[in-house]
């Protein structure tokens, strides 16, 4: 018998008073709605939408595609905004070490294969989502936990230093654009 | 700002904020569409390739990553060197451990209060008639310096000598070719030709000694390192400074003789004789008369170099102000007359205090009388430090708020001493409740417990309470949850307030006692849903009945009763509890309600509980074979022992009764008698 949490189905409509909805499209087509709240903790898509003057009235008629974002990632993105879009604002990055434990739902909505995991903080990255990448990060910095260089070299995929110096020769050997 | 110029302006973005890798294409951008392009890699390893993340994200995942794990990242290869280094990660200091083995200590690491440890073994123990060389390590030990340490690695030296892993930490900290060098051995155990070349290109700025290391030890360091600024003398071989005076006279910049190891005897001459800028000393041979007479030899002209002293007493100390002061005509301060200076690029502030003159003029200020370690914290920043570098160990901070606020420390010193502080308001608050916590007035410190000892009693010296919370979690290099306890019927503070009081620090444990209402306990948890341990002690909360929606709580702990209380609690409530570890203390428990609860549990029901106890105050004999009843139990004989863990500790299980549950799980049943009070023990075997 599991006793876990399940991870709840995330409602992508805002439930609240008159909400204010904005359209994505996927790499692949797929078409996510997103809250107001939601979506402002994208710097980069809210940024756009300001700049674009989206409004109440025009925002659902003007979807926002982003490409080589796939359905997959962008529902994980939505899901996350859509979860957090109430939590209060995190204080800005110091050089602290920050101590903080990966809520449950967070944990197994990142619960997804190392590739997966690579585009979506290369998207998160990308939106600016800094809640999502603290929590992608932690999960990739987790990895580390009581690991030895030789172990850490695996699960990063760091070449060797004799690796790296021949990548290096096999470059400068190639020839250049011109010739 | 039409679309058109805002897609524009977009796409230009676009290559502002792109990783260099990333491939941005030009789209046709119309009124209905504006394209964000991100880079497609194909990743074929099952590694997650981390390097090849965007620089910003790269540095996010790394700084992620704990303490010990980023040195480990930093030895992978060239590269994952230069990346830490590119973090610009802070340290404090770089200490050299000289003991039976080598180990390097990395203070301040990121601005934590906790240390980084590194242990350095050798392949095989060195028999060889020392002093020896420095060895190359065979094994490395890395660790967070906590008790229980944490985040522990282990493995196999990767080619470097000691020397090499100071200048990789040095390296990859950028921190100056500079180092502190402790002794703990009675005789070094190493050639002290060997370590000066261990640690050359770095300038050995401090020496300190601790635990048996001997005078004579202490002597051939200080000869071989006599470019040193500060000296601490903290070991049992240097507890007569008289037999050291060469040592006394040095231009240093700091001295510091003496800890709570120690106990050092120190008499006037050898005070007077100290020529360093700052000069800290702990000592019970300290009187008020010989302080008086310090006070007034630098007066007229002793110690010309010194800037800062400071006296510690250990405990139980009364401090005469009258006798300290006597002859010197001295001017007295308010403590609301707030002074500062700078000091090593720290604003000290100075509250109230003394003034006494100098002969050529120079003002002095004896600064608040301490009476033990921690209102000797409260002096100055550098008070702070020294206490903090006693590394005094404590095992919880409780805060208690009720009708005035509390905060407790317990094991102090690692016994069972309590410490507790009491904070008052300037006057009772009789407005209408929830009022805010309060700004303290006054403080009250003792040491408990009965009869209370050491009793201090001041102003407060400008600390609101989440400032002392931090204080105490400073100089006691806390690392832990704090536990909330309540003994009135309602909490008088409002919410928000105790939030801000606790700051961004964890709660770990509830307490309820006295008489704490129930409605008290159920707005409490609503309020902080995230703690997971909850203890049940108050006379209010005798009836589980009345709150199973607590008892079906995931917790981590749940406690229910306590050695005052008559717990009224029954089978169907046992069944409720869903936490990991259960305590019950309840007359109304029989054996046969442990038959029945264990039996429940062989078909499937408390499937969280890893633990329970159930504890009994009064002499009733605990009948095995009631208790065990159709079970079907296998005994193991008391001699066969096994390990149980539980919450980072190792609990030893001898013997015992094993129970299987449906799913194959193993549960052992321990009965025992431990002074007046019977337990039976239930673990769990995960």
């Amino acid at each position: 018998m599991s006793v876990e949490p399940e991870v709840p189905i995330v409602q992508v409509e805002e439930v609240r008073e008159n909400p204010v909805l904005y359209k994505i499209i996927s790499s692949d087509n797929h078409v996510f709605t997103i809250s107001e709240h939601a979506v402002k903790l994208s710097k980069t898509l809210w940024d756009l939408i300001t700049n674009l003057g989206l409004t109440a009235e025009n925002a659902l008629d003007n979807p926002i595609p982003v490409e080589n974002v796939n359905g997959k990632n962008m529902e994980t993105i939505v899901q996350f905004c859509e979860r957090h879009k109430y939590d209060e604002e995190e204080p800005e990055y110091t050089n602290y070490i920050r101590e903080f434990v990966l809520p449950e739902w967070d944990r197994q909505l990142l619960s997804i294969d190392n590739e997966e995991l690579f585009q979506l903080i290369l998207a998160t990255n990308y939106l600016d989502i800094q809640k999502l990448m603290d929590y992608c990060c932690r999960v990739i910095g987790d990895m580390a936990k009581d690991k030895t260089p030789e172990e850490l070299r695996i699960i990063y995929g760091i070449p060797t230093d004799a690796e790296d110096d021949a990548l290096e020769r096999s470059a400068s050997d190639s020839p250049g654009p011109s010739g | 700002m039409s679309i058109e110029r805002a897609c524009s302006d977009y796409r230009l973005r676009q290559h502002l904020y792109a990783p260099p890798h990333c491939h941005v294409t030009s789209s046709n951008c119309t009124a209905q569409q504006t394209f964000l392009i991100l880079p497609s890699f194909t990743v074929m390893s099952s590694a997650f390739p981390l390097l090849r993340l965007p620089i910003k994200a790269l540095h996010h995942v790394l700084y992620s990553i704990d303490y010990v794990d980023i040195v480990s990242f930093s030895l992978a290869s060239k590269k994952t060197k230069e990346v830490v280094k590119c973090l610009n990660l802070q340290i404090n200091d770089i200490n050299l451990k000289i003991d039976s083995i080598i180990g390097i200590q990395i203070d301040a690491f990121r601005d934590s209060p906790l240390h980084m440890m590194w242990y350095f073994y050798p392949e095989n123990n060195n028999d060889s008639i020392e002093p020896i060389p420095v060895y190359m390590p065979a094994r490395v030990m890395g660790m967070r310096d906590t008790n229980p340490p944490q985040n522990i690695v282990k493995y196999r030296n990767p080619g470097l000598s000691i020397r090499e892993w100071l200048a990789h930490f040095q390296y990859i900290f950028s921190f100056p070719k500079t180092s502190s060098l402790w002794f703990t051995r009675e005789i070094c155990k190493f050639d002290m030709r060997s370590l000066e070349e261990t640690i050359e290109g770095s300038e050995i700025l401090s020496l300190r000694f601790y635990g048996s290391c001997s005078l004579g030890c202490a002597q051939m360091a200080q000869r071989q390192f006599p470019s040193v600024r500060s000296l601490c003398a903290n070991s049992l071989g240097l507890e007569d400074p008289s037999m050291y005076r060469n040592i006394l006279i040095q231009n240093l910049d700091m001295l510091v003789l003496g800890d709570p190891t120690t106990s050092v005897r120190i008499g006037l001459d050898d005070l007077l004789l100290m020529n360093s800028k700052e000069v800290y000393v702990r000592s019970l041979t300290i009187t008020d008369k010989l302080i008086n007479r310090f006070l007034k030899h630098w007066m007229n002209g002793s110690n010309p170099r010194m800037e800062v002293v400071n006296f510690d007493f250990g405990v139980d100390r009364f401090l005469d102000k009258d006798a300290i002061l006597k002859g010197t005509n001295h001017r007295e301060l308010p403590l609301n007359q707030v002074r500062r200076y700078n000091r090593h690029e720290n604003n000290i502030t100075i509250k109230g205090g003394y003034d006494i003159l100098r002969t050529d003029g120079t003002l002095g200020t004896v600064g608040d009388l301490f009476y033990f370690s921690v209102a000797f914290s409260l002096a100055s920043n550098k008070t702070k430090k020294v206490v903090k570098s006693l590394k005094l160990k404590i095992k919880n901070i409780n805060l208690t708020l009720e009708h005035t606020i509390r905060i407790q420390i317990d094991a102090f010193k690692n016994n069972t001493t309590r410490l507790q502080w009491n904070f008052y308001p300037e006057e009772d608050n009789s407005t209408t409740e929830p009022i805010p916590v309060y700004m303290p007035f006054r403080v009250i410190g003792m040491r408990q417990p009965n009869p209370v000892q050491n009793h201090v009693k001041y102003r407060n010296p400008g600390l609101s309470i989440r400032e002392w919370l931090a204080h105490f979690r400073y100089i006691f290099s806390f690392p832990g949850k704090y536990s909330l306890f309540f003994s009135s019927e309602t909490c008088k503070f409002d919410w928000s307030s105790v939030k801000e009081t606790i700051g961004e620090y964890e709660i770990g444990m509830f307490v309820f006692h006295g008489s704490c209402s129930l409605k008290c306990t159920e707005t409490v948890l609503s309020q902080f849903p995230s703690v997971k341990r909850f203890c049940a002690f108050s006379r209010r909360l005798v009836n589980p009945s009345m709150y199973s929606n607590i008892l079906i709580k995931n917790l981590d702990t749940m406690a229910l009763g306590h050695r005052t209380l008559s717990l009224r609690v029954e089978l169907d409530d046992l069944l409720l509890i869903n936490s990991k570890i259960i305590h019950i203390r309840s007359l109304t428990i029989t054996d046969k309600v442990i038959n029945r609860f264990l039996k429940s549990w062989m078909r499937g029901s408390n499937p969280r509980m890893d633990f329970v106890s159930f504890i009994f105050s009064d002499d009733r004999f605990l009948d095995k074979d009631v208790i065990l009843k159709g079970t079907n139990y296998h005994e193991k004989p008391l001699e066969q022992v096994r390990h149980y863990k539980s919450h980072e500790k190792t609990i030893v299980v001898k013997g015992g009764f094993d129970i299987h549950r449906m799913d194959g799980t193993v549960g052992t049943v321990v009965i025992r008698q431990l002074f007046q009070e019977r337990l039976v023990l239930f673990h769990v075997w995960c």
